[in-house]
C-alpha cells in the first residue's frame, strides 16, 4: 500500500465515522421537527409501530408553531429567557474570568482555601440548595424579580475553573514579557490575555448561556409571575395533570433550541480562526 | 484604573439590579381590601388558570378580597409549594393540595388546620370519603374541590368494526373484568391479527400509578395500607393483591394491555383510536382527537368480587399556608370555593365530579345530565374507595407505582410485593420514632 | 502562565472578590444550611441517626451501587467519544464546518425534551430503534423496561446530548495548540498514534483535567432522564443516588435523608477529582 492509497482509506474511513455521527445527531432532531408538524392525533396514530409515516407527517401543518405563540404567548418567555441569558453571561464572564485570573497568576494567603470553595460550590447538585437558596432569595427580595434569576447565577466555580485551566497555557514568557515592558496589571489582562483568549470566553459564554437556557428549577421557584417566567417553564406548562400537548412541547422545544443554534453559527468562524495561544509571538 | 473601574461597576450593577426590581415586586394591598396569594396548578387559557377567571372576579366584586393567583404545571406544583414551605415563607395564603398530599403537608406543619372556620353542618354537606380524605389525625387540614371517579370507556366504532356488542350491563349487573379481557381479545383478533397494528385491548389511563392501579386489589378486598399508615405488611402481601397483580400481568403477557407506554402516553394511544377498552374518568372524553366514537359504562368487578367493587377517586384539595397572614380571608375564599357560589360556578365550568352531597344527588336527578356524570356521581356515592391516608404518601406511592410497574413488566408478583414492604418499612423507619 | 507566580497584597483579593462573595453567598451557605440538616433530628438536636436510618435502607444501598457502576461506564465513555469526536471535526477536509455544526446541534436540545424524543425513540412497542433491528431479525428489546438494558439506554441518553457538549470544550483546547508542533512532528516522521499521545495529550492537560472534573461532577449529579424515562426502575436498576435525594427532598419531605445523599456524593465527587487532579499533575512530573 503506498502512502497515496493509506491516505484515501483514512479519508473515507473519516468520513464514514462521520456520517454515522450526523446520522446519529441529526435523527433524534429530525424526527421532533416531523412531530411539531403534525396533529397529536397523526403523532399517535402512526408513532408506533414505527415506518416512514413515523416520519413524514399524514398533513404537514403548522398548527402547533402558531398556537404556541398566539395563545401561549411564547414569545414572551422567550424574551425574558433573552434578557436573562445575556446579562448573566455579560457579568459572568467578566467576574468569572478576572477571578480566573487572579487565580493563575497570583500567590496570595488564603487562595488554596477561596480555591476550594470555589470548586466545591459546583459540586452539590442544585436541588439540594434550592430550598435555603430560595430562603436567601427571599430575604434579598430577589423573589420574583429577574435579578433573582440571574445574580445566583453570575459567578459560577465551574465557569471559574473553566478560565483557570485554559489561562494556565498561556506561555509564562507573554506575560513576563510585558511586565518587563511596564505593561499594569489591567493592561496584561485586557491588551495580551482577552484577545489570546477568545475561544475560551466564547467556550464560556456558551456554557452560559446554556445553563441559563435550559434551567429549569430555579427560574420555577423565584419567577412567579407569568410575565418574568422563562422557557424551560413555559415548555412545562404543556403537561398538565391529565393530558400533556406533546406536539407543542416539540414546536415549543425546537424553537428553543433553534436560538443557541443561531448563535453558533456566526461564533464558529472564532473558533477556526481563533487566535491561538502559541500563534501570538512576544 | 480601569480594572478597578470595571470591578465597582460590576458589583454595582449587579447590586442595583437587585434592588430595583426587588423594590416592584411587593404589591401594596390597601388595608380594608386585603389580597390574597393562591398557588396552584393548570396553566393556560383551558386550564384552571383561564376557568376560574370568573370566579376570582366574582369573588372579589361579593366580599372585595382580591385574589393574586400562581398557576404551575402538575408534575411543578409539588416542588414550588415544598420550597415555599420547607423555607417558612409567607409569601402565599392559599394553596391547592392534591389529595394524597394533606396528610403529609398536615403533619409537616404546613397547613393550618380548618376547624376552627368549617363548622360540623358545613362538614356534613361533602360526601364522607371525600371529607375524611382532608382529615389527619382528627383534624380537618383540607377541604374537597371536586373529587374524581373511574368509569370504563369503550371505543365504539372499533368494537363494531369488530362485531362484538356489549353485554347489558349496569350498576348492580356489572360487567366483570374477565369478560372485558376477552371481549379485548376478541376485538385485537379480529381488528390487528398480526398486532402490526399496535392496536391496545384494555389498559389502565394512569397507567403504574396507584391513583387508578390500587382499584384492583381493592375490588378483591384488599386494602390500601395499614390502619395507622405506617405499613404495608399484611396489606399488600395478602391474597387480594397478589391475585389483583397476577391477573394484570397476565393481561400483559397476553398482548391485551400494553407495556412501554407510561400514564403520560397511554390516553393518547385511546385518543387516537387505538385502545379498545381504557379505565378513565370524566375527563376522558374531552380528550379524544381522532373521530371515533366513544362511549362508557360502570367500572368492571373481578368475578366472584361482585360485591366489592371499588373505584379510585379523590381528587383537589384547598388548605391554607400554616404561615399565611391572612388566614381569615384565605379560610373565606376556600370557603367560597368548596361550599359557595364559587363551587358552583366551578362545578359548572370544569365538570367534575362533585364532592359536595346536593351536588351528587342532583346529577342523579337530572334527566339531562350526560351518562359520565350520572355514573360518576353513583360511584362517588357508593363505591368511591379512599386513597391510602398516610404522612409518608410520597415513600408509599413511588415504591407501589413502581411495583405496579415491574409487575407490568414481568416481575415475579410476590417477590415484588414483599420486596415492597421491606422497602416501605425502611423507608418509614425513621418517622415512627 | 501556570508558572506565574506574582504576589501583590490587597490586589488579587480585589479580583477574586466578586466571585467569591457570590457563591459564598448563593453556594456556600446553602450548601453549609444543607449539610448541617444532615446532622439535626427533626426537632433540631444533633444527631447521627439520620445516616443510621439511611444505612440501614436497603434502596440506598442499591442506589448506590447503581450510582457507581453508572458513573464507572459513562464518565469514560464521555470522554472518549467526546475526545474522538472533538479529534474528527478537527480536520480540514471539506465540508468539515458543516458537520461540526450538526455534531453541536443535540446540545441544544433541552436535556429533558431529548429524553422524551429518546423515550420514543427506545420504546419497546416497535420505536424506531426496534424497527431498525428488526430488520436483521433482532427481536423488540425493552430498552427502558427491562433491567438488564435500561441503564445502558440511560447512558445512551445522557450521553448523545453530554457528548456534543464536552466536544466543545476538548475543540476550544485543540484549537490552542499551535500548528507549529504539529508540523514539527510530521516532519520528525511521527506517525498519527504516536503523534496523539506525545503531543495532542500532553499538551491538552489542562483541558482534559477540566473536562474529567466537570464530567464526573455532572454525570454524578445527574437524574432528568431517569427522572422522565424509568422512574428508577425496573426494578430500582436505574436509581440512581440523585434521583434518590431529589425524591427525597422533593417528594416525600424528607431534607435530612436528602442532606444525608447529597453529603455522600458530595465526599465521593470530591475525592474523585482529588484522584484525577493528584494523577494528571503527576503525570507532569
Amino acid at each position: 500500500m503506498t502512502i497515496k492509497e493509506k491516505s484515501v482509506i483514512s479519508k473515507i474511513v473519516l468520513y464514514v465515522v462521520l456520517f454515522i455521527m450526523v446520522v446519529v445527531s441529526l435523527f433524534p432532531i429530525v424526527y421532533c421537527l416531523s412531530a411539531s408538524l403534525r396533529t397529536q392525533e397523526d403523532l399517535f396514530q402512526n408513532m408506533f409501530p414505527f415506518s416512514f409515516k413515523a416520519l413524514i407527517p399524514a398533513k404537514i401543518t403548522f398548527e402547533n408553531y402558531v398556537i404556541i405563540f398566539t395563545k401561549y404567548s411564547f414569545w414572551r418567555p422567550v424574551l425574558n429567557t433573552v434578557i436573562v441569558t445575556v446579562v448573566t453571561i455579560f457579568f459572568g464572564c467578566m467576574v468569572n474570568s478576572i477571578a480566573g485570573f487572579a487565580f493563575t497568576c497570583f500567590e496570595f494567603k488564603g487562595k488554596k482555601l477561596l480555591y476550594a470553595l470555589v470548586l466545591i460550590s459546583f459540586m452539590v447538585p442544585f436541588e439540594s440548595i434550592a430550598i435555603p437558596l430560595y430562603d436567601v432569595a427571599n430575604k434579598m427580595k430577589m423573589v420574583d424579580t429577574y435579578a433573582g434569576m440571574i445574580v445566583p447565577a453570575i459567578a459560577d466555580g465551574l465557569v471559574a475553573f473553566l478560565f483557570i485551566q485554559f489561562f494556565k497555557d498561556i506561555p509564562v514568557a507573554l506575560i513576563e514579557a510585558a511586565r518587563v515592558d511596564g505593561a499594569s496589571w489591567p493592561r496584561i489582562f485586557l491588551g495580551i490575555i482577552m484577545p489570546i483568549s477568545v475561544p475560551i470566553f466564547i467556550t464560556a459564554g456558551l456554557m452560559i448561556f446554556m445553563n441559563q437556557w435550559n434551567s429549569y428549577m430555579w427560574p420555577l421557584l423565584v419567577a412567579r409571575s407569568k410575565e418574568i417566567r422563562t422557557i424551560q417553564i413555559a415548555i412545562s406548562a404543556f403537561s398538565g395533570e391529565r393530558a400533556i400537548q406533546w406536539t407543542y412541547i416539540f414546536a415549543a422545544s425546537l424553537v428553543s433550541a433553534a436560538i443557541p443554534i443561531c448563535l453558533f453559527l456566526p461564533f464558529q468562524k472564532y473558533f477556526v480562526e481563533g487566535i491561538t495561544a502559541g500563534s501570538v509571538k512576544g | 484604573m480601569k480594572y478597578r473601574k470595571m470591578v465597582a461597576f460590576g458589583l454595582t450593577a449587579v447590586m442595583a439590579a437587585g434592588m430595583t426590581s426587588g423594590m416592584t415586586m411587593t404589591g401594596f394591598a390597601e388595608e380594608d381590601k386585603p389580597t390574597i396569594r393562591w398557588v396552584s396548578q393548570g396553566v393556560g387559557e383551558t386550564g384552571w388558570e383561564g376557568l376560574t377567571v370568573p370566579i376570582l372576579e366574582k369573588f372579589e366584586e361579593e366580599t372585595g378580597i382580591h385574589v393574586e393567583a400562581e398557576f404551575y404545571s402538575f408534575n411543578d406544583l409539588f416542588e414550588v409549594i415544598e420550597t415555599k414551605c420547607a423555607s417558612g415563607n409567607a409569601d402565599f395564603d392559599v394553596m391547592s393540595v392534591d389529595v394524597t398530599y394533606v396528610s403529609k403537608y398536615g403533619s409537616s406543619g404546613y397547613l393550618e388546620p380548618l376547624d376552627p372556620y368549617f363548622t360540623d353542618e358545613d362538614k356534613a354537606k361533602w360526601d364522607e370519603a371525600s371529607y375524611t380524605a382532608g382529615v389527619w389525625e382528627d383534624t380537618m387540614y383540607a377541604a374537597p374541590e371536586n373529587t374524581s371517579c373511574q368509569e370504563l370507556y369503550y371505543n365504539k366504532t372499533l368494537l363494531e368494526e369488530a362485531g362484538i356488542e356489549l353485554p347489558e350491563n349496569d350498576a348492580e349487573h356489572r360487567l366483570t373484568y374477565e369478560q372485558v379481557a376477552d371481549m379485548a381479545k376478541q376485538a385485537q383478533e379480529a381488528l390487528d391479527p398480526d398486532g402490526s397494528k399496535g392496536i391496545i385491548g384494555l389498559d389502565f389511563q394512569q397507567v403504574s400509578r396507584i391513583y387508578q392501579m390500587n382499584m384492583l386489589p381493592n375490588s378483591m378486598g384488599g386494602a390500601n395500607i395499614s390502619e395507622d399508615g405506617y405499613s404495608l405488611d399484611g396489606v399488600v402481601n395478602t391474597e387480594p393483591w397478589i391475585k389483583a397483580m397476577t391477573w394484570y400481568q397476565g393481561l400483559v403477557n397476553d398482548g391485551i394491555a400494553s407495556r412501554g407506554y407510561d400514564a403520560d402516553q397511554l390516553g393518547d394511544m385511546f385518543y387516537s383510536g387505538k385502545m379498545v377498552f381504557m379505565v378513565g374518568g370524566t375527563w376522558t372524553r374531552n380528550g379524544m382527537t381522532c373521530d371515533d366514537e366513544i362511549d362508557c359504562t360502570y367500572a368492571p368487578c373481578f368475578e366472584g368480587y361482585e360485591d366489592k367493587v371499588a373505584t379510585s377517586t379523590g381528587s383537589w384539595y384547598f388548605g391554607i399556608n400554616s404561615q399565611s397572614e391572612n388566614k381569615d380571608a384565605a379560610a373565606e375564599f376556600i370557603k367560597y370555593f368548596t361550599l359557595g357560589e364559587g363551587s358552583d360556578m366551578w362545578l359548572s365550568i370544569n365538570g367534575d365530579v362533585p364532592s359536595r352531597l346536593d351536588k351528587q344527588e342532583e346529577i342523579a336527578n337530572d334527566e339531562n345530565a350526560t351518562k359520565d356524570m350520572k355514573i360518576a356521581a353513583y360511584e362517588a356515592a357508593n363505591t368511591a374507595y379512599p386513597r391510602a391516608v398516610t404522612p409518608v404518601f410520597g415513600e408509599y406511592s413511588t415504591i407501589l407505582d413502581q411495583a405496579w410497574e415491574d409487575v407490568r413488566n414481568g416481575a415475579d408478583v410476590e417477590d415484588t410485593l414483599n420486596y415492597a414492604v421491606e422497602q416501605f418499612d425502611s423507608a418509614v423507619a425513621s418517622y415512627k420514632q | 502562565m501556570g508558572g506565574i507566580h506574582i504576589k501583590n497584597k490587597w490586589l488579587p483579593y480585589v479580583l477574586v472578590a466578586p466571585t467569591v462573595v457570590l457563591i459564598c453567598v448563593f453556594k456556600i451557605y446553602p450548601i453549609i444550611i444543607s449539610v448541617v440538616q444532615a446532622f439535626l433530628s427533626k426537632d433540631g438536636a444533633v444527631t447521627l441517626d439520620n445516616y443510621k436510618f439511611l444505612f440501614a435502607d436497603k434502596t440506598f444501598w442499591n442506589s448506590l451501587k447503581v450510582t457507581l457502576k453508572f458513573n464507572l461506564m459513562i464518565i469514560p465513555i464521555q470522554i472518549i467519544v467526546s475526545f474522538i469526536m472533538a479529534m474528527l471535526v478537527n480536520t480540514h477536509i471539506k465540508g468539515i464546518e458543516s458537520i461540526r455544526t450538526i455534531l453541536y446541534l443535540p446540545f441544544c436540545v433541552s436535556l429533558s425534551v431529548s429524553t422524551v424524543i429518546w423515550q420514543m425513540l427506545l420504546n419497546v412497542n416497535n420505536g424506531v430503534v426496534n424497527s431498525i433491528l428488526g430488520t436483521f431479525g433482532v427481536k423488540p428489546i425493552g430498552f427502558l423496561i427491562d433491567k438488564n438494558w435500561a441503564l445502558l439506554s440511560i447512558i445512551l441518553i445522557s450521553s448523545w446530548r453530554g457528548c456534543a457538549y464536552w466536544m466543545m470544550f476538548f475543540l476550544a483546547g485543540l484549537k490552542g495548540i499551535d500548528l507549529s508542533v504539529y508540523e514539527s512532528a510530521k516532519m520528525d516522521g511521527s506517525g498519527f498514534f504516536s503523534t496523539l499521545f506525545r503531543i495532542t495529550i500532553p499538551l491538552l492537560k489542562n483541558t482534559s483535567l477540566f473536562v474529567l472534573v466537570a464530567n464526573t461532577t455532572a454525570n454524578f449529579l445527574l437524574f432528568a432522564p431517569v427522572q422522565i424515562a424509568t422512574e428508577g426502575g425496573p426494578q430500582g436498576s436505574t436509581n440512581l443516588l440523585m434521583y434518590e435525594a431529589y425524591k427525597s427532598a422533593f417528594v416525600y419531605s424528607n431534607r435530612q435523608r436528602q442532606a444525608c445523599i447529597v453529603t455522600i456524593l458530595l465526599v465521593i465527587v470530591v475525592g474523585i477529582c482529588v484522584i484525577q487532579n493528584k494523577f494528571m499533575t503527576e503525570k507532569e512530573a
